[in-house]
């Protein structure tokens, strides 16, 4: 008998906007989809707010500098679990100049900001982490 | 032989005017029956509806230095679930030999019997009506009480048991039932009520079984200890001496109305309660624990559009005509589409053993 009851959401916090203050200078970043990981992207594929990126669209590492943080949850792929095997990159905006809380962005992240993330070598953009 | 399409031609027992009649029953039965006060009629567009759970959410901000920034308040979203229900229907058929019977007792007088039938159809019509509120009503206390809906196919008896999924913190079970001797009833109670009171918010009171109720008027303290001994108090005392404590309204609500429900495909009945054996709910501040989807039924367009004026209401129980085995046999149905749509955040109910 069709009588039914699907739990559709379980229902949660949407992904909060870490930013403080205003962004007003943005710039587009290509960003190469397969390099991201689970932490930047939820399970609906969306690369969340405030992930720090470089220039060339990669997460921070040892030689990637600070260039823009991702200005709004952008969907990048299908998932979250299938990145690898993506080839096509996809444009996503960045704010180059800004405030972050950082509290508020490992709380998206489900992770604590790396050293590299937090450190700032010379030719990093102005992103500065509040915490 | 009789001949089902004269009845069109009477303003009575038209489906317009049986389904104007069987919308005029009055749904509360004499007081009998009270989803409405707990889950108010709500109209939807559909027999498929997402619903949305309420949450309490209390966040606080915080004080600012001068010159920066204050608190970041995140969006919260309610869960959500979709729920989709079948039609509530019962109907009645007259076959040749009972109109033939009555044609006999009226010597064959078409006026009379015509005025007959005018006035035993539409009674009729009318307990049609009033069973289907009946599983209404039996429906929305179940959703209320256990979580779930039960439903039987009217054809074969078999039950489909549907659970609303609502989380397993606001249906608990008492790890010692309150009759025990081990345990005070009432201080039992108080303890249940004041994590009601948390979890659902402002209460007007319980609701409950009146075994339930009696035990923990039996166990609350002896208003007078030290005048007189073992007097036991009355149930206003106890809803005073409750208010006293909690420093809020609070009153008892004891259901033991019952129905007649039918045990299986045929027409062996069974007395039940309205309200489960042992279950303690919270009724929260304003009553309302959800609210009822009445859906359109798709036939009450037809009605509504052919005779404007009757203001049908196409959510209402619609009566609808059938003509079968070449006129010898009519076929009364009444239809409605209502769905129990409770909310989570007002639900919080105990198995109390008793």
């Amino acid at each position: 008998m069709p009588i039914k009851v699907s739990p559709v959401t379980a229902g949660g916090e949407i992904h909060p906007n870490p930013f403080v203050g205003p962004i007003n200078h943005t710039a587009s970043v290509r960003v190469d989809v397969s390099v991201m990981t689970n932490t930047v992207v939820d399970s609906r594929g969306y690369l969340k707010p405030g992930t720090l990126l470089t220039r060339t669209g990669t997460l921070i590492g040892a030689a990637g500098l600070k260039y823009g943080a991702v200005v709004e949850a952008t969907r990048i792929h299908t998932d979250n679990t299938t990145l690898a095997a993506v080839t096509v990159d996809v444009d996503v905006a960045v704010a180059l100049i800004c405030c972050i809380n950082r509290a508020i962005l490992e709380d998206s992240l489900g992770r604590v900001l790396n050293a590299d993330e937090l450190a700032n070598p010379a030719g990093s953009s102005p992103i500065v982490l509040i915490y | 032989m009789p001949d089902f399409t004269w009845m069109q031609a009477e303003a009575e027992l038209t489906t317009a005017a049986l389904t104007v009649r069987a919308q005029t029953v009055n749904p509360m039965d004499l007081d009998n029956l009270l989803y409405n006060q707990f889950m108010p009629r709500r109209n939807v567009d559909q027999t498929k509806l997402s619903s949305l759970t309420t949450r309490d959410v209390r966040i606080t901000a915080d004080r600012r230095e001068w010159n920066a920034r204050g608190r970041y308040i995140n969006l919260v979203t309610p869960p959500r679930r979709e729920l989709e229900w079948v039609p509530i229907e019962s109907y009645f058929k007259l076959e040749e030999k009972e109109i033939n019977d009555l044609l006999n007792e009226v010597r064959g007088n078409q006026a009379l019997f015509r005025s007959i039938i005018k006035a035993r159809i539409p009674e009729r019509t009318e307990l049609l009506a009033m069973a289907n509120w009946r599983r209404l009503e039996l429906d929305v206390f179940e959703a209320w009480a256990l979580g779930r809906i039960t439903a039987m196919n009217p054809q074969t008896g078999v039950t489909f048991v549907t659970s609303y999924n609502f989380d397993v913190a606001r249906y608990t079970t008492a790890g010692t039932a309150w009759n025990n001797g081990a345990v005070n009833a009432y201080n039992e109670f108080l303890a249940w009520l004041q994590l009601a009171y948390e979890a659902v918010g402002p209460l007007a009171g319980a609701y409950m079984r009146l075994a339930t109720r009696n035990a923990i008027v039996a166990d609350a303290p002896n208003p007078m200890p030290g005048a007189i001994t073992g007097l036991v108090p009355t149930v206003s005392q106890v809803e005073q001496r409750i208010q006293d404590e909690t420093g809020r309204p609070f009153r008892f609500f004891v259901d033991e109305r019952t129905v007649e429900t039918f045990t299986d495909g045929g027409i062996t009945r069974q007395t039940v309660k309205v309200w489960p054996a042992q279950r303690v709910a919270a009724v929260p501040a304003g009553f309302a624990v959800g609210t009822t989807a009445f859906a359109p039924v798709a036939r009450a367009y037809d009605i509504s559009s052919q005779t404007p004026d009757a203001g049908v209401d196409v959510r209402g129980v619609t009566v609808y005509h059938e003509i079968g085995n070449g006129g010898r046999e009519l076929t009364v149905e009444a239809q409605f589409n209502p769905m129990p749509d409770p909310d989570e955040g007002k639900l919080f109910v105990i198995n109390a053993g008793v």
